[in-house]
């Protein structure tokens, strides 16, 4: 009876440590079920998600990783022969918190923290149902405990990055936007968010000065970690790029000149043009009411989808810029996430492979996760999805997901049509 | 007098009115998608959950509820079980949802924020909703509520949750004082009263609450139109539980088999645990050991339970008139193995499996009140269904092996067997 306590506590302690290890790291995940026996899967067609396309493809996992790619297997544990496979899609843009509360509006007046907790829980599991298998959300302190739940396996949602704060007073010295990158990454920041203009609805114009976000830059860069600058104002973007930020996001006023100064640089662009503004929209009352949600804010939303269109296939003339897939989603919005990614194909004419691309491997690779996620090959961690139809004909399919694999554990696996 | 009973018809009125909302609150789920199409699981063997056995048979489900059984081997099922054992959804009716392991990996909590502490239990509901459990009642604590509302919205995955939400164990009370606290428990939102008659195992186990006491709590529950499980070890709180009415006795660990009897004679449920609750404890010691009642004394009790309630169980299941339901008492570690309280029940206690089959479902629907919605295949009810690798009524563990999970129509689990 001792021996089986003595054994229990150790066992126990060993446990106890693996939690400790686990805490803070997104990708921590226990997945003891997972690593028991491979899973083979077999696809009618195979995307990469770096441009190519396998019919007949045979895919095999082991733990949490893909461990081969083929075209032959004895045994098959999941039949996808009808459908396509695709890496779990990335968006890096989200705001994983905002919901709309009880009485249906975005304001969530009188919630718990406990509601909010679980709004946040509600639509990282919509997006996961939705095949986004990694979002990063910019970004507020509720994201922490919601990273931390999603990392040890036990709940059901993308692996989470977030911002933790945004930086919006643009009274702050230089000095103290250091501080404030400084204090993001202390407090656990996978990403640092800097706002450097207004809202749209306020009509986008800069608002940090070159040097402020040049500071923010800098720091972040020193701190090692990348930075999404909120930049309408063409000359808020090109600040951002001139700093060596990572990202730009929204850049709804950029001309060729801006796009080419950022492909220079090599900054990201992720413009917000298929879903942040039609949600508002479809949403209107629910919003409306609610600090710059009033009629000209709504009024310049309504007249920016043109406008971001126009920009979008302007930007997407640029070979060599890197456009990148984030949908900006807010209250409404989780779930819908594919939708950006459709309405770029057949409403702003990128090919479907670019931006299947970007919303896989080009995205793994604005987080800096190229090496683990955003594509299949061996030595990947298994997040892959299954999508009825062909993508690259028809766009759609990816809001027609039926199988959800992270990291080697099956989330969804439903027929075609439900 | 009259105002009494005009006070206690508002009471019932409001509290049916209540009930209507919440009922409708357990059943009300977003299933645009489900709704759009019939979908038809062909299953190898079904179980109806109320001892029924079925081969080759083909289940359709429209929007969220089944409406027909019948024989199958037509192509183009949408869901080809046919390898495996279909049966309803299994249901656990003592749960503390809300019940983790911290931080620091031990079951007291201390510094935890409350968005820390839901996303706890939405984790616990999600690991219960892949064991394949697609209701559970916890009993209890506040902030159940909020989780239940998540579910219940159709947004957050986990079992249809009923909760207790504040549980009685202050033994000074006044009888009157008893009345109001299952009145407030109730215009809190409680599905169920949840009372303590009796100490932890922990410490014995002797009735606390006098019978006075349990009877003004069983009685104005039923007033209510709410049922009331009672936690009692003690032979003489069990009794007094059985003459008061009360719904439910949850544990029951000193009953022989006079307290038997009289729990069948007044159709009161029995919820013994022999195979779950006291075993996770110590496996998990080192977890709880030094919180509260969790010391060398409690797990000396514990340790020498889990015989005593194998031989209680043993001699309980002998009284066939006796409904013996299915609750696992569920604590941090335990979410997610509630299956092992059956498994237990079949292997080491002699339960016949489909009586065991039969408790984790349709009684166990019985004992909640939603017999009409849950707990067994049939057209009408709510389509919560589950498939398992293996035949549970040749091998028990069968239910520890759940590769499908649909709740009212919505698949939320469909893997592959292990191999």
């Amino acid at each position: 009876m001792r021996t089986r306590f003595a054994k229990a506590v150790v066992a126990t302690k060993a446990l106890l440590a693996t939690n400790a290890m686990c805490a803070g790291a997104f990708l921590c995940m226990t997945s003891l079920a997972a690593a028991q026996q491979p899973i083979v899967i077999r696809a009618g067609t195979l995307i990469d998600g770096k441009g190519s396309v396998q019919r007949n493809a045979v895919i095999t996992i082991e733990g949490s990783k893909i461990s081969r790619l083929g075209d032959r297997t004895e045994h098959t544990t999941y039949d996808f022969s009808r459908f396509t496979v695709l890496p779990g899609m990335i968006d890096t843009h989200v705001h994983i918190g905002e919901h709309f509360g009880k009485d249906g509006r975005a304001s969530n007046a009188g919630e718990t923290p406990a509601e909010q907790a679980l709004s946040g829980a509600e639509n990282a599991y919509a997006m996961l149902m939705a095949g986004f298998t990694t979002v990063q959300s910019i970004g507020r302190p509720s994201d922490v405990p919601l990273r931390a739940a999603i990392a040890s396996g036990r709940l059901a949602g993308p692996r989470l990055l977030t911002s933790v704060y945004q930086l919006t007073d643009t009274r702050l010295t230089p000095e103290e936007i250091r501080q404030f990158v400084r204090k993001s990454v202390a407090d656990g920041a996978d990403v640092i968010k800097i706002f450097a203009s207004k809202s749209i609805r306020e009509g986008g114009g800069q608002t940090l000065r070159d040097e402020q976000i040049a500071a923010a830059c800098g720091e972040a860069r020193a701190q090692g970690k990348r930075i999404w600058v909120h930049a309408h104002a063409a000359s808020a973007v090109r600040a951002a790029a001139l700093s060596g930020c990572t990202a730009v996001a929204h850049g709804s006023q950029i001309t060729d000149a801006d796009a080419d100064l950022m492909a220079a640089r090599g900054t990201y662009f992720e413009p917000n043009i298929g879903l942040v503004s039609q949600n508002y929209i479809e949403n209107k009352p629910r919003f409306l009411g609610i600090g710059n949600y009033d009629e000209a804010g709504f009024k310049f939303t309504e007249d920016g989808i043109p406008l971001k269109l126009s920009m979008f296939k302007m930007a997407i003339r640029h070979k060599d810029l890197k456009v990148i897939m984030g949908t900006d989603a807010v209250a409404g919005a989780h779930g819908q996430n594919a939708r950006e990614v459709t309405y770029r194909v057949q409403t702003g004419g990128q090919p479907a492979m670019d931006a299947i691309v970007a919303v896989t491997s080009l995205n793994a690779e604005a987080l800096g996760l190229q090496g683990m996620i955003g594509s299949l090959a061996p030595g990947m961690e298994a997040d892959l999805i299954a999508v009825d139809g062909d993508p690259v004909t028809d766009i759609t399919a990816l809001q027609r997901v039926v199988f959800v694999m992270k990291g080697g554990k099956v989330y969804r696996n439903v027929a075609p049509g439900r | 007098m009259r105002t009494r009973f005009s006070t206690a018809t508002l009471a019932a009125k409001s509290a049916l009115a209540t009930n209507a909302v919440l009922a409708a609150a357990l059943v009300c789920m977003t299933s645009l998608a489900s709704a759009q199409q019939p979908v038809t699981i062909r299953a190898g063997t079904v179980l109806d959950g109320k001892g029924g056995v079925r081969r080759n048979a083909v289940v359709a489900v429209e929007g969220s509820r089944i409406v027909k059984v019948g024989d199958g081997t037509a192509e183009g099922a949408t869901y080809d079980l046919s390898r495996f054992t279909v049966l309803p959804g299994m249901i656990d009716t003592h749960v503390h949802i809300g019940a983790h392991f911290g931080k620091d990996g031990r079951a007291s909590t201390p510094g935890e924020t409350p968005a820390e502490e839901a996303l706890y239990g939405a984790e616990n509901a999600y690991a219960v909703l892949m064991a394949g459990f697609t209701t559970v009642q916890s009993i209890g604590a506040p902030s159940d509520l909020p989780l239940r509302a998540a579910i219940a919205s159709g947004r957050l995955p986990g079992p249809r949750l009923l909760t207790a939400v504040s549980p009685l164990s202050d033994t000074r009370l006044t009888v009157e004082e008893v009345r109001q606290h299952v009145r407030k428990a109730v215009a809190d939102g409680a599905d169920v009263i949840k009372i303590f008659a009796s100490k932890s195992i922990r410490d014995g186990g002797g009735q606390t609450l006098s019978d006075e006491q349990i009877l003004a709590a069983c009685s104005e529950a039923k007033t209510l139109g709410k049922r009331v499980w009672v936690h009692a070890h003690a032979a003489s709180a069990v009794r007094a539980a059985a003459v008061a009415g009360c719904t439910t006795v949850t544990h029951g660990s000193q009953i022989t088999d006079a307290e038997a009897d009289l729990m069948a004679a007044r159709g009161t449920f029995f919820e013994p645990q022999t195979g779950l609750l006291l075993q996770n404890y110590l496996e998990n010691k080192a977890r709880f050991f030094g919180i509260g009642n969790y010391n060398e004394a409690g797990f000396k009790f514990m340790e020498d339970g889990i015989a005593l309630n194998d031989t209680m169980f043993k001699m309980a299941i002998r009284h066939k008139d006796l409904k013996v339901n299915m609750g696992t008492d569920a604590v941090a570690g335990s979410h997610g193995r509630n299956a092992n309280e059956v498994v237990h029940r079949v292997k080491v206690d002699g339960q016949p499996a489909m009586d065991a089959i039969v408790a984790v479902t349709s009684l166990n629907a019985e004992a909640l009140g939603l017999q009409g919605m849950i707990g067994s295949v049939a057209p009408g009810l709510e389509a919560d269904l589950i498939a398992v690798d293996g035949d549970p009524v040749t091998d028990i563990t069968a239910l520890q092996r759940v590769v499908f999970v649909m709740k009212g129509g919505k698949v939320y689990r469909n893997v592959a067997p292990a191999r």
